[in-house]
C-alpha cells in the first residue's frame, strides 16, 4: 500500500515539477477549433469553453495545490511546533497562555475558520496557505506538547540539566529528537488533508483565480458545463483523490512504522 | 463529574470571549466593508455620502467601542441585524437552522449505519477480500472531496438517471417524501468521509479489543464468534468510537458550508459563506459565533457521555 501510495505521490510531484515539459500544451492556450471537444486523440482529457486543454490544466493544476499543502504544512510544523515545544517544556504561564489561545482557534470547525480566514485576506493562492498554516498551527501544537510533557519528566533530561545544559538546548538537542514521530506523521496526515482543503478553498474562489488552474477552480468553473462537458469536471476531482489518497496511504505507512502504538 | 462540568463551561465561556474577539477582529481585517458593496465599485459617490453609509452601519465608531457594542448586546441575547437583510440575526440563523440540522444529522446516521458495520466486519474477517476492500473503500472515503462528490452525484443522476431532485428545499414535516429526496444526495457527500472514519477508528479498537485475554477466554468457552464479535468484543470497543463519532458531528457542522453551497441548500453554513461575500459583519460574527457555541457543546457532551460510558474513568478537572 505505502509503495503505491509512493508512487502515486511521485508522479504528483513530478507532474507539478515537470509542468512545462509534461503539458501538451500551456495551461491557458485557447484552441478555438476544439471547443468543449471530448476526450479524444486530439485532447486526451478534453477541452474547456474556451479550447483549453484540460489535461494540460490538470498538470499545471497539481502546482498550486503542492505549493499551498508543502507550504502550509511545513509552516504550521514549525510554528506550532515551537508554541507546543514552549508550552511542554516551559510549562506553568507560558503552557496556559498558548493553550488558551489554541482552545479559540478549536472551538470553530476547521473548514469554517480556514474560509473566514481566506476571505479575511481577499482570494488568492498565499490566502489559503496562511489560512491553512492558521488551522494547522493549534493542532501541531497539540501533538508536541502532549509528548513533551511525558519526556520532560523522564531521568536522561533531568541529568542533562544537571550537567549545565541551557533550556533551550535541552529542548532542541534533547528532547525533540525524543518527541518527534507522533509529529511527522501528524504531518503527513495533515498534508494530505492540506491538498483537500486548498481545492476547497479554490472551489469556493477563495484561492487560485482564473486563469491559474488549480483543481478546485476548473471543477468550480466545470459545473456550469456539467451536462454538456461533464469531463470538464470528472479529472480534476480524479487528480484530487489520487493526490489525496497518495499521501494518505503514506501517512498510514509511516503511522505503522513510526507510532505503531497510535 | 458535576465539577468537570461546571469547570469546562466556565473554560467554554472564556474560549468564547477569545473567540468573539478574533472573529470582530478577523472581519474587520477583510479587505472593504459593506460600505464599499453597497456603492460598488464603478458608482461615483460624494465622500459626504460614504461618510454617512459609514456612520449609519457604526464604522466611524472605534473599533474597541464597535465591539463593546456587539458584546453587551451578546449579554442580553441580542444576536444583533444583519446589515444587508435588515432582519435579526437570531431570526435568520433560526430560519436556516433546520436545514443544517437536518443534513448534519442525516450524515452522521448514515455515516454511523455505514461506517460502525464495516469496522466490525473488516476487524472479524482480517486479511479477509472484505477487510481489504472496507480499507481500501474507508481510504477512498477519506480521500475524496466533497464538492467534487457532490458534482459527480448530480452528474450521474441527473444526466445519466434522468433523476433530478427537486429544486426548492421542503421542511420535513410540510412534506416528508419531498425533503428526503432532496436531502439523501448532500448527506451521502457530507457523510461520506465520516463514514470513512468512524468504519477506521471501529476497526482499530475491534481489533485491539479482540487481542484482549477475556475475548480468548469468551472463545474458549465454546461461545459462537458471532456472539464473541457482538457480544463482548463490541460492547467494550464501543467506547472511542462513540468518542469519534461525537467529534464527527462538530467536523460535519463545518463541512455543511461547501455542501450546502454544492447542492444550493438554505442553512447556516451557506449563510456564513454568503454573509462573508457581503461584508455583512453582524450576521457573520454571530453565526460563527452561534456553530462554535453549538461545536464547542457537542465536544462537551462527547466527553460527559465518555464518563458515563466507562466509569474507569474520573475527571478531575
Amino acid at each position: 500500500m505505502v509503495v503505491v501510495g509512493a508512487v502515486g505521490a511521485l508522479a504528483i510531484v513530478v507532474m507539478a515539477l515537470g509542468a512545462d515539459v509534461l503539458a501538451p500544451h500551456p495551461p491557458d492556450e485557447q484552441n478555438f477549433d476544439l471547443i468543449e471537444a471530448r476526450p479524444g486523440a486530439k485532447a486526451v482529457f478534453g477541452t474547456d469553453r474556451f479550447g483549453r486543454d484540460v489535461l494540460s490544466r490538470v498538470i499545471y493544476g497539481a502546482r498550486v495545490s503542492l505549493y499551498v499543502a508543502v507550504t502550509s504544512t511545513a509552516l504550521a510544523m514549525l510554528v506550532g511546533g515551537a508554541f507546543g515545544l514552549t508550552a511542554g517544556y516551559a510549562g506553568g504561564t507560558w503552557d496556559n497562555a498558548i493553550n488558551r489561545v489554541m482552545d479559540v482557534f478549536f472551538s470553530i470547525p476547521g473548514l469554517l475558520l480556514a474560509v473566514g480566514i481566506a476571505a479575511m485576506r481577499g482570494p488568492g493562492v498565499n490566502s489559503a496557505v496562511v489560512a491553512i498554516t492558521i488551522l494547522y498551527t493549534p493542532l501541531f501544537a497539540r501533538v508536541m506538547r502532549g509528548p513533551v510533557l511525558a519526556e520532560r519528566e523522564k531521568e536522561y533530561i533531568e541529568a542533562i540539566r544537571a550537567l549545565g545544559a541551557t533550556r533551550l538546548v535541552v529542548a532542541l538537542k534533547h528532547l525533540l529528537p525524543n518527541v518527534l514521530s507522533p509529529f511527522v506523521v501528524q504531518g503527513t496526515v495533515a498534508f494530505s488533508q492540506a491538498i483537500l482543503i486548498e481545492a476547497s478553498l479554490s472551489y469556493l474562489g477563495l484561492s487560485a483565480q482564473p486563469p491559474t488552474p488549480s483543481w478546485g477552480n476548473m471543477l468550480n468553473e466545470g459545473r456550469t458545463y456539467l451536462e454538456t462537458a461533464p469531463w470538464i469536471s470528472v479529472f480534476p476531482g480524479v487528480a484530487i483523490m489520487v493526490a489525496v489518497l497518495a499521501f494518505n496511504l503514506i501517512g498510514d505507512g509511516l503511522r505503522d512504522a513510526l507510532d505503531p502504538n497510535a | 463529574m458535576t465539577r468537570y462540568v461546571v469547570i469546562r463551561l466556565y473554560s467554554m465561556l472564556l474560549t468564547l470571549l477569545g473567540l468573539t474577539l478574533l472573529v470582530f477582529l478577523m472581519l474587520r481585517l477583510i479587505p472593504g466593508t459593506v460600505v464599499e458593496q453597497l456603492i460598488g465599485a464603478d458608482a461615483v459617490v460624494s465622500p459626504a455620502m460614504v461618510a454617512e453609509l459609514r456612520r449609519f452601519f457604526g464604522l466611524d465608531q472605534p473599533w474597541w467601542l464597535q465591539y463593546s457594542h456587539w458584546l453587551s448586546g451578546l449579554a442580553h441575547g441580542d444576536l444583533g441585524t444583519s446589515w444587508r437583510t435588515g432582519k435579526p440575526v437570531v431570526a435568520l440563523i433560526l430560519e436556516r437552522l433546520p436545514v443544517t440540522i437536518e443534513l448534519t444529522s442525516l450524515a452522521v446516521a448514515g455515516a454511523l449505519l455505514l461506517g460502525i458495520p464495516a469496522g466490525i466486519v473488516s476487524a472479524a474477517r482480517r486479511d479477509h477480500a472484505v477487510d481489504n476492500l472496507t480499507r481500501v473503500g474507508a481510504l477512498l472515503g477519506l480521500s475524496v472531496p466533497v464538492f467534487w462528490q457532490g458534482t459527480m452525484l448530480i452528474l450521474f443522476f441527473s444526466i445519466y438517471l434522468r433523476w433530478m431532485p427537486p429544486l426548492m428545499w421542503v421542511d420535513f414535516f410540510t412534506d416528508p417524501r419531498r425533503n428526503l429526496t432532496i436531502m439523501v444526495l448532500p448527506a451521502i457527500c457530507l457523510g461520506t468521509a465520516s463514514a470513512a472514519n468512524i468504519a477506521r477508528i471501529t476497526r482499530a479498537c475491534m481489533l485491539d479489543v479482540l487481542r484482549s485475554e477475556y475475548i480468548r477466554t469468551a472463545s474458549a468457552k465454546g461461545l459462537t464468534r458471532r456472539l464473541v464479535v457482538l457480544k463482548h468484543a463490541l460492547k467494550n470497543a464501543l467506547i472511542p468510537i462513540v468518542t469519534v463519532a461525537g467529534l464527527q458531528i462538530g467536523i460535519l457542522l463545518g463541512g455543511t458550508v461547501v455542501v450546502e453551497e454544492v447542492f444550493t441548500l438554505p442553512g447556516v453554513g451557506r449563510l456564513v459563506l454568503w454573509s462573508i461575500y457581503q461584508r455583512d459583519y453582524p450576521l457573520t460574527q454571530s453565526t460563527i459565533l452561534f456553530i462554535a457555541v453549538m461545536f464547542m457543546t457537542i465536544n462537551l457532551a462527547v466527553d460527559v457521555l465518555y464518563g458515563y460510558l466507562d466509569p474507569r474513568i474520573r475527571y478531575s478537572g
